[in-house]
């Protein structure tokens, strides 16, 4: 199987400006174009150790962001997302194509991928034990997976978990984890040795940075994992760190407002979501400390003392 | 939990709903059958329970669990 590093700079642009890139996260694979440098850069340092495919072969996402040609390449240029032929969202700015790729590749999933009850949500795993993080954006709910995978806890994804409908398994659909503002220096000083991209901005979201996939998540694409906790963090400055629990109903109902099919999938959904439910314990997690964080997920995945 | 599949809807029901809902699966009673029901399941006073049962039926009806018919 060859990975991007293997094509060099020369030959991911040449793909990436022609034919497409054929690369694989997770279950899927996605035909890229982009005649845009910043692209390129990305996937060379943030997605370097991913599969590719053959030229030519099966695409689940046809995904082109392309920088206009003309007046606009001068004059404020932009970065314009092409999915099949449509443009769902407005033009950025071409500093801003790199969030605008990683916001496309989660909007492939979420809006096509129903095969999958997909949830807004982390999914990390260790010894065996998956734990599902949904949140909305603000809660700590990137920081702490990205804490948690900086020690050695597997990543399934940081912003998209994918519930396989037959057997209620996750499917990893490992990414670089989307850091916003104060969390990019917070990570940067908790784990100085882990990549991060470049910062940018000014997006609608402040200052977005994507730390990369730890090597062993990626290459463990296809190994799905069970849920047995879903826990809802919520950072709060100065909080002594707190698990409560939460009731069978209530969580079901609260992960059913963080999935983006739930009611698109009727009955199968229900099925899927209560399977999910049945598996797993609900937890409120409060939290200020990455470390006192990271050990309490630690026992709950029966690891250290 | 309750998944309605004629409306797609998805209900967490109190434990009282679900005894409601659960005696008239098997057809049509009447509210005082149900009363009845409800006071050998949770133990309370007959005087507070019979609001509260038009109340649940009225939650119940308008949420389009239960219709009222003629017996």
């Amino acid at each position: 199987m060859s990975l991007v590093a293997d094509l060099g700079r020369a030959e991911l642009v040449r793909r990436l400006d022609g034919p497409g890139l054929l690369l694989r996260t997770g279950p899927f694979v996605s035909r890229i174009q982009s005649n845009i440098s910043l692209v390129a850069d990305g996937i060379g340092s943030l997605y370097h150790d991913y599969p590719i495919e053959e030229e030519g072969g099966f695409a689940d996402f046809q995904v082109r962001l392309r920088q206009p040609t003309g007046l606009r390449r001068w004059w404020h240029p932009q970065v314009r997302f092409d999915y099949d032929g449509r443009q769902p969202f407005a033009p950025l700015p071409l500093a801003q194509a790199w969030p605008m790729f990683e916001w496309v590749m989660n909007w492939c999933v979420s809006n096509r991928a129903h095969r999958y009850l997909i949830v807004h949500g982390a999914v990390v795993e260790r010894n065996g034990c998956a734990i599902v993080l949904p949140a909305p954006p603000g809660s700590g709910k990137s920081t702490l997976c990205a804490a948690l995978v900086c020690r050695g806890w597997r990543l399934l994804s940081d912003e998209l978990t994918l519930v396989r409908r037959g057997d209620g398994l996750l499917v990893p659909l490992a990414r670089p984890v989307s850091l916003k503002n104060a969390s990019i220096d917070i990570i940067r000083a908790f784990a100085p040795d882990a990549f991060l991209g470049t910062p940018v901005p000014g997006t609608t979201k402040g200052t977005i940075a994507h730390l990369k996939a730890p090597p062993d998540s990626v290459v463990r694409f296809s190994e799905p994992a069970r849920a047995r906790h879903i826990v809802f963090p919520r950072y709060q400055a100065g909080a002594v760190t707190t698990l409560t629990s939460v009731s069978k109903g209530q969580l079901f109902m609260q992960v059913a407002d963080n999935a983006f099919n739930y009611f698109a999938l009727g009955q199968d959904g229900f099925d899927c979501l209560a399977n999910l439910v049945d598996d797993c314990d609900g937890h409120e997690f409060i939290y200020s400390q990455l470390d006192e964080a990271i050990a309490l997920f630690d026992r709950l995945a029966g690891v250290g003392p | 939990m309750l998944f309605n599949s004629l409306s797609g809807a998805t209900h967490l029901l109190s434990p009282e709903a679900l005894v409601v809902l659960e005696q008239l699966d098997a057809g049509p009673l009447s509210e005082s059958t149900l009363t009845m029901a409800l006071r050998d399941r949770f133990e309370v006073d007959d005087a507070t329970l019979s609001d509260d049962v038009a109340n649940l039926l009225g939650q119940l009806a308008s949420l389009d669990l239960i219709e009222q018919c003629p017996l």
